[in-house]
């Protein structure tokens, strides 16, 4: 029995620990222009799943056309939960491909209904908003085609409005999350199944050890003593098969748990301006203002004067590209360099906020000063270009982007130039 | 004579079963400078403004160098203004990218076999990865193109190339390439259609 129980483990475990779903393995054939063997497999995921009757269910056992998933574990939920939608989708990708934009159309539209259904809920926000921005973009493409321009101009739209979601900071803090849980759900997977097989294995060999001895010792005639080996390899086995139940304890992946504090992440408020002014108390600039002695603090006009220097010399700089494909940039570059420098002090010496704080969180601590800080010189940069201007009588940098250091000079130069704008910006709004 | 040609055989033997012990797969193939370089030339200047990953390290640096490699812009260009004039087109980027290795089922068939298979080079680990990348193309800061590749990989490592796997700056130059390669037969169809 144990025997057959490890022979039935083994396919099993090949099932499980399988990493790759069907519609991983369809994305090469697509890539590769192999339309037709990718629209079978979809199609056999579609047969098997009963696309109909499943209705956005997701059971603890799944099986598409070729695979069964442990839906207990989170990344195989994220992969059952992904079979119809990308079944739909992968079928409207080929249908594109080859130029049947109706059928193409047809297939988008499905998928993202099915999407609806199967990624229900702000857990599932990010594997929807993907799906989307394909289905959308198969949409707007094959109406294109089809000469709808309304249609096409609709799902444009809606594909450019996903397509900026997809890139926003907001939506990659959630994708980072999602790829942690999912790598951490493969792990956990992976360590329980080795463990858990160390244990079939540990209890096929007391199995076969206590049959053999127990059959020696009554063919010598010792049936009690046989008896008694075979009670000790049974209260073994039973001892495995109690530190096995509570493996699956300890390596279990509580889906809803996870799903729910993702929900949680997803549904992050928009900040309250009371959040807004913690963010900037809580700042290092702030912090410094508040030490400061009134006495050792720039003053306004200073700093507004300051600004318009650097923004002078940004613009007195003269870019000129040679025939051998050079840089040249003239300037006052000495003055330039020195300037910056200033201005990425200003920062750290603000003047001390007066009795009415608010008024100083607005007026100083400005986006347009974050980012100036944001743009300060790093110590290799300033050496860089203390090193390319030399003695400080040089009016000229000749830049080759072809070397590594030439590239380094111009971003640095760059930098110097959207800082120099942020600091007359912030000047001016004081 | 004949020992050496059996020597030679046991030794081809052990190559193809190490071999077989390290294979792996990508979604897509790595486009060559040759692709490139016989089909477009064009003397357009490309901007790259930034290529975040998700925890917001810019890779701006490595897609700019792949791009310049293929041989087709006239100068691929650091720059942080969507709109720069010195540019015909500016990139921007981001991607997400993962891998992580897990035991795969030559791995647990082993723990019934004292560990024999995987000491002969039986592949015992599958690493398992993705890198979604997303590209957009500006022409004078006005939105121009917007082109997106999902590349998954994996790799079954025995225990002598345990570990081994593919690589983020790989994976990420390979997405350049596959973006160029679109961009390219979608802002220059007339050159690859004069050269054919």
């Amino acid at each position: 029995m144990k025997t057959l129980h490890v022979l039935l483990t083994l396919p099993l475990a090949a099932l499980c620990c399988q990493a790759s779903p069907p519609y991983v393995e369809r994305q090469p054939l697509l890539a590769a222009g192999q339309h037709l063997q990718v629209q079978a497999m979809a199609l056999d995921d579609l047969n098997a799943m009963g696309q109909f009757g499943a209705a956005g269910e997701i059971g603890p056992l799944t099986s598409s056309a070729t695979y069964t998933y442990d839906t207990t574990y989170m990344h195989n939920m994220e992969m059952a939960s992904g079979i119809v939608p990308l079944a739909y989708r992968d079928l409207a990708l080929s249908a594109f491909a080859m130029g049947r934009y109706t059928d193409a159309i047809h297939g988008a539209l499905k998928s993202i209904e099915q999407a609806k259904l199967y990624y229900q809920g702000d857990a599932w926000l990010v594997s929807r908003a993907l799906n989307l921005e394909d289905n959308s973009r198969v949409l707007y493409q094959s109406y294109l085609k089809l000469g709808n321009l309304a249609e096409a101009a609709r799902y444009h739209r809606q594909f450019l409005i996903v397509s900026e979601l997809v890139n926003s900071d907001a939506f990659k803090f959630l994708d980072l999350e999602l790829i942690c849980l999912r790598m951490t759900s493969l792990k956990e997977l992976s360590n329980y199944l080795d463990k858990h097989h160390w244990s079939n294995c540990t209890q096929f060999w007391v199995t076969a050890a206590t049959t053999a001895a127990a059959i020696a010792l009554s063919s010598q005639g010792h049936h009690e003593a046989a008896a008694a080996v075979i009670a000790t390899g049974a209260s073994v086995v039973l001892a495995v098969e109690y530190y096995k139940i509570q493996l699956k304890a300890q390596h279990s992946f509580n889906v809803a748990q996870l799903m729910t504090e993702f929900a949680t992440m997803a549904n992050l408020p928009p900040p309250s301006p009371q959040d807004i002014e913690r963010l900037k108390r809580s700042t290092n600039f702030y912090h410094l203002a508040m030490a400061r002695d009134s006495t050792n603090a720039v003053d306004k006009a200073q700093l507004q004067s300051l600004a318009a220097t650097v923004t002078q010399c940004v613009d007195g700089l003269d870019e000129v590209k040679d025939a051998d494909g050079n840089y040249h940039i003239t300037g006052d570059l000495p003055a330039l360099l020195a300037y910056s420098m200033r201005l990425d002090e200003v920062p750290l010496s603000l003047p001390p906020p007066a009795k009415r704080q608010d008024v100083f969180l607005d007026k100083y601590l400005s986006p347009s000063l974050f980012r100036m800080s944001g743009l300060r010189m790093t110590p290799e940069e300033a050496a860089l270009l203390k090193d390319a201007i030399g003695d400080g009588k040089s009016k000229e940098l000749v830049l080759d982007l072809r070397t590594e250091k030439g590239r380094e000079l111009m971003r640095a130069i760059d930098r110097i130039k959207r800082k120099a704008k942020e600091g007359q910006a912030w000047a001016s709004s004081l | 004579m004949g020992l050496i040609i059996v020597k030679r055989w046991a030794f081809a033997v052990a190559l193809a079963w190490l071999a077989a012990g390290c294979g792996g797969g990508n979604t897509y193939n790595w486009p060559s400078d040759a692709t490139f370089q016989g089909r477009w030339q064009t003397n357009s200047v490309i901007g790259v403004e930034m290529v975040n990953d998700l925890n917001g390290f810019n890779f701006a640096d490595l897609v700019q160098d792949e791009l310049a490699r293929l041989g087709v812009f006239s100068e691929v260009y650091p720059t942080h203004d969507l709109a720069d004039p010195r540019c015909d087109f500016v990139v921007r980027g981001n991607f997400s990218y993962y891998l992580v290795g897990t035991h795969n089922s030559g791995y647990y068939s082993s723990v019934y076999l004292f560990m024999f298979p995987a000491a002969f080079g039986l592949p015992i680990q599958h690493m398992d990865g993705d890198l979604t990348a997303r590209f957009e193309v500006f022409n004078k800061g006005t939105l121009a193109g917007n082109y997106k590749y999902d590349d998954a990989f994996w790799r079954e490592n025995s225990v002598y190339t345990y570990g081994m796997g593919p690589d983020a700056d790989y994976e990420l130059r390979l997405a350049a390439r596959l973006f160029a390669q679109d961009f390219l037969r979608d802002f220059y169809p007339a050159k690859e259609a004069a050269l054919k």
